[in-house]
C-alpha cells in the first residue's frame, strides 16, 4: 500500500506538469550570443538537464569534451572554449538544421539531440567499484 | 515462492499495471502536449528572446488550452505553471528559476539468464522508476539540483520469482565565480533491495566535492574530494544479504576516502598533457583483510585530430599496500581512447583501460533498472585486488531527430592471484564479453521508446568453483517519460 501511495504521488506529479511550456530554452537564447563557447556548454547541458554527467567542478572545457563524445561538434571548425557564440556557430550545431529556425528553436533541438543521447548512458560516477584508472 | 512473497508480490501487481496503463494513457494524449509545444517553440516573436524570467509571455499551449482562463482555480493554476516554468526573477543576472521535473521510466525484458548462472534461468524483467528531480538555478552562477527516485522491479521465471524495491536521492551544487573556476559538490544515495533477495538492503553513499581553476589560459588545475560509504544494512533478524553465487552471508561494509589532484596544460591548440595524482584508502568493517591505501601517479593527455577526432590517453604506476601482513600490489595502469565523428551522424568511440579493481558485494549490478553498471562489474568479492583489462568500442547513428540507433561491443579480461583471495585460495582469471543494440524513437520531446538487444558471455572462470561461465541474451523495450 506504501509504495501504491507513492507511486499515485509521481503520477499526479507528471499530470500536473505534463503542459510546461518552453520558457527556459528561450531563456538561454536570450543570452547564448554573450557566452563564450565553453560557457554555453555548460548551459546547455544544464538546459538538457545533462549537467549531472559532469564532475562537479567542471570547467567549460569539460563541457565540450562530453558533447564531443556525443557527436555534437560545431561544424565546420570545431568547439573552441574561447571563442564567443554566434548564430552560425548555433546553427552549425545542429544537423539539417532549417534556414527560417529561430533560436530558440534551435537550441530546443541542441536539448533534444544530447537528451537523446544521454538517455541510456550511465550516469558519471554513482557506482565506484573501486576501479582506480582516471575517469 | 513463500506466503509472504506472494502476498507483497499480490500487492505490487496492480500498481505496476496501473502504471502501464497509465503510460498507455500517457503515450496516447502525448501528440496533443508535442503539438502545444511546437505551438509554442514556432510561435514566439522575436522580442520573446530577448525577454528574461518572469517577462517571457504565456506560452500558446496555455492560451490554447483554456487553463489560464478566468476562474480562481484556472488561474491558480496558470500561476503554478507559471512560478514552475519561468521561475520568480530576483532582478538581476537571470535570478532564481527554480524548476520541477518529473520523469518516469519503464523497461520490460525477457532474459535467457538472470542469474548468470551455467544452467539458464529465463524470466521476464519489468521494473518502473517514477521520480521527481527539483532544478534551483540561482542566476547564473550557483546551481542546485536535487532529485528522488524510487525504483520497483520484477523477475518472473519458471525457476526464479522476486522482486525489489529501490530509492535513490541525487544531489548537486555548482558555484561558478568566473569562467575559470568552479567548486561544486556532488551526492548520491540509495537505499536498494537486493535483487533476488528481498528484504535484504544494501545502502551506498558517494560523495565528491571537488574544485578546478584555469590559472592561465595554459594551465588548469583541480582537486576532488570523493568518499564512498558502502553497507549492507539488512536487519539482523533477516540473516544478512546472501551472496548471489554462493549463498553465504556477508553483511559487510566498507568505507572509502580518495583524493584525485588532476592538471592540464596546453603545450599547443591540439596538444593537452599534465601530471595527475589519486590517493585512496578503504577499509572494511568486517574482511579487514582486504583494507589497503592506495598512491597512484600518471600522466595524461589529449589532442584534437581535426574538429571531429579527439585522442587521450594515461600512463602511470598503482602501488597498493595492504594493512595486514606485508602484501602490495605494484602494476603499471594505461589506457587510451578515441573518439571520431563519422560525417555529421555517425560517432564512434573506442576505450582501452588496464586498471586495479577492488572488489565487494557487487549484487546490486543485476538490478535490472541500474544503468551504473553492466554484468561486467560484478566480480568476485573475494579478492583484495584484481586486475583487469578492458576494451570496448561504441557507435552511435542519429538518423534524425526522432530516430536514432546504436551498438556497443566489451571484452574483460580480469585477474588475480591466489594470494590475493581473502576467503580460499583460488586465483581469478576471467574472460568476459558485452555487446548489443538499440534502437531509440522520440516519440515526443518528452516521451521517448526503446528497443534493445543485448548478448553476454563469460568464456572462462578458472580455478574458481564460484563463478560460472555463462551466456545470456536479452531483449529490452521500454519507455522514458521526462520534463
Amino acid at each position: 500500500m506504501k509504495s501504491q501511495s507513492v507511486l499515485a504521488f509521481f503520477i499526479s506529479i507528471a499530470v500536473l506538469f505534463s503542459s510546461v511550456p518552453l520558457a527556459h530554452a528561450e531563456l538561454l537564447a536570450a543570452r547564448a550570443l554573450t557566452l563564450t563557447q565553453g560557457e554555453f556548454a555548460l548551459a546547455i547541458l544544464q538546459e538538457a538537464h545533462a549537467i549531472d554527467r559532469l564532475k562537479e567542478n567542471a570547467l567549460g572545457q569539460d563541457a565540450i569534451d562530453f558533447l564531443t563524445s556525443l557527436g555534437i561538434i560545431p561544424h565546420p571548425d570545431g568547439w573552441d572554449a574561447n571563442k564567443p557564440v554566434d548564430e552560425a556557430f548555433l546553427r552549425s550545431l545542429v544537423q539539417d538544421s532549417p534556414a527560417g529556425a529561430s533560436l530558440e528553436e534551435i537550441i530546443q533541438s541542441i536539448v533534444s539531440a544530447i537528451e537523446s543521447s544521454i538517455l541510456f548512458l550511465p550516469a558519471e560516477q554513482n557506482v565506484n567499484s573501486g576501479s582506480t584508472g582516471p575517469s | 515462492m513463500t506466503k509472504e512473497k506472494m502476498r507483497s508480490f499480490r500487492q505490487a501487481f496492480p500498481v505496476f499495471f496501473g502504471l502501464l496503463f497509465f503510460m498507455f494513457v500517457f503515450t496516447a494524449v502525448a501528440p496533443s502536449f508535442a503539438r502545444a509545444d511546437e505551438g509554442t517553440a514556432l510561435g514566439v516573436q522575436q522580442e520573446s528572446v530577448t525577454s528574461v524570467s518572469a517577462d517571457v509571455p504565456e506560452s500558446a499551449s496555455e492560451a490554447d488550452s483554456g487553463q489560464g482562463g478566468g476562474s480562481a482555480l484556472g488561474n491558480a493554476w496558470s500561476n503554478t505553471k507559471k512560478f514552475f516554468s519561468n521561475g520568480v526573477s530576483l532582478g538581476n543576472a537571470g535570478g532564481f528559476q527554480p524548476r520541477v521535473r518529473p520523469h518516469f521510466n519503464a523497461e520490460s525484458s525477457y532474459n535467457s539468464n538472470t542469474v548468470l548462472g551455467r544452467s539458464n534461468s529465463a524470466a521476464w524483467q519489468g521494473s518502473i522508476s517514477p521520480g521527481v528531480t527539483l532544478d534551483l538555478p540561482f542566476g547564473d552562477k550557483l546551481y542546485g539540483q536535487v532529485g528522488y527516485t524510487y525504483t520497483f522491479s520484477t523477475t518472473q521465471g519458471r525457476r526464479i520469482s522476486t522482486h525489489a524495491n529501490g530509492h535513490n536521492i541525487d544531489g548537486l551544487l555548482r558555484y561558478t565565480p568566473t569562467a575559470k573556476t568552479a567548486v561544486g559538490i556532488k551526492n548520491n544515495t540509495r537505499w536498494n533491495e537486493m535483487p533476488g533477495q528481498p528484504g535484504n538492503t544494501f545502502f551506498l553513499q558517494t560523495l565528491a566535492p571537488g574544485v578546478k581553476h584555469q590559472f592561465t589560459d595554459q594551465f588548469t588545475a583541480g582537486v576532488r574530494y570523493i568518499y564512498q560509504h558502502y553497507s549492507d544494512i539488512t536487519p539482523s533478524s533477516a540473516g544478512g544479504a546472501s551472496d548471489f553465487f554462493r549463498g553465504t552471508v556477508t553483511n559487510d561494509s566498507f568505507t572509502d576516502h580518495g583524493v584525485t589532484a588532476t592538471s592540464e596544460y596546453q603545450v599547443s591548440k591540439k596538444l593537452e598533457v599534465g601530471p595527475n595524482f589519486d590517493w585512496r584508502i578503504r577499509s572494511f568493517s568486517k574482511t579487514e583483510s582486504k583494507d589497503y591505501w592506495q598512491i597512484q601517479p600518471t600522466v595524461g593527455g589529449s589532442y584534437q585530430l581535426g574538429p571531429k577526432t579527439k585522442l587521450g590517453g594515461h600512463f602511470g604506476w598503482a602501488y597498493r599496500k595492504f594493512d595486514t601482513g606485508d602484501g602490495y600490489e605494484s602494476e603499471l595502469v594505461y589506457g587510451a581512447k578515441i573518439n571520431h565523428l563519422l560525417g555529421r551522424k555517425l560517432v564512434w568511440g573506442l576505450s582501452y583501460d588496464k586498471t586495479l579493481t577492488d572488489t565487494f558485494d557487487t549484487g546490486f549490478v543485476f538490478d535490472p533498472v541500474s544503468p551504473e553498471a553492466s554484468n561486467l562489474d560484478n566480480y568476485d568479492r573475494h579478492f583484495r585486488v584484481i586486475k583487469n583489462h578492458r576494451i570496448g568500442t561504441t557507435l552511435g547513428y542519429n538518423i534524425n531527430e526522432k530516430n536514432s540507433v546504436g551498438g556497443n561491443f566489451d571484452f574483460q579480461a580480469s585477474a588475480a592471484d591466489n594470494n590475493d583471495n581473502v576467503v580460499s585460495n583460488d586465483r581469478m582469471s576471467e574472460q568476459k564479453i558485452e555487446t548489443g543494440v538499440y534502437y531509440l524513437y522520440r516519440l515526443t520531446r518528452y516521451i521517448s521508446l526503446k528497443l534493445g538487444y543485448a548478448f553476454g558471455r563469460s568464456f572462462e572462470a578458472k580455478d574458481n568453483p564460484t563463478r560460472s561461465q555463462y551466456t545470456f541474451h536479452k531483449i529490452i523495450t521500454g519507455v522514458n517519460v521526462a520534463f
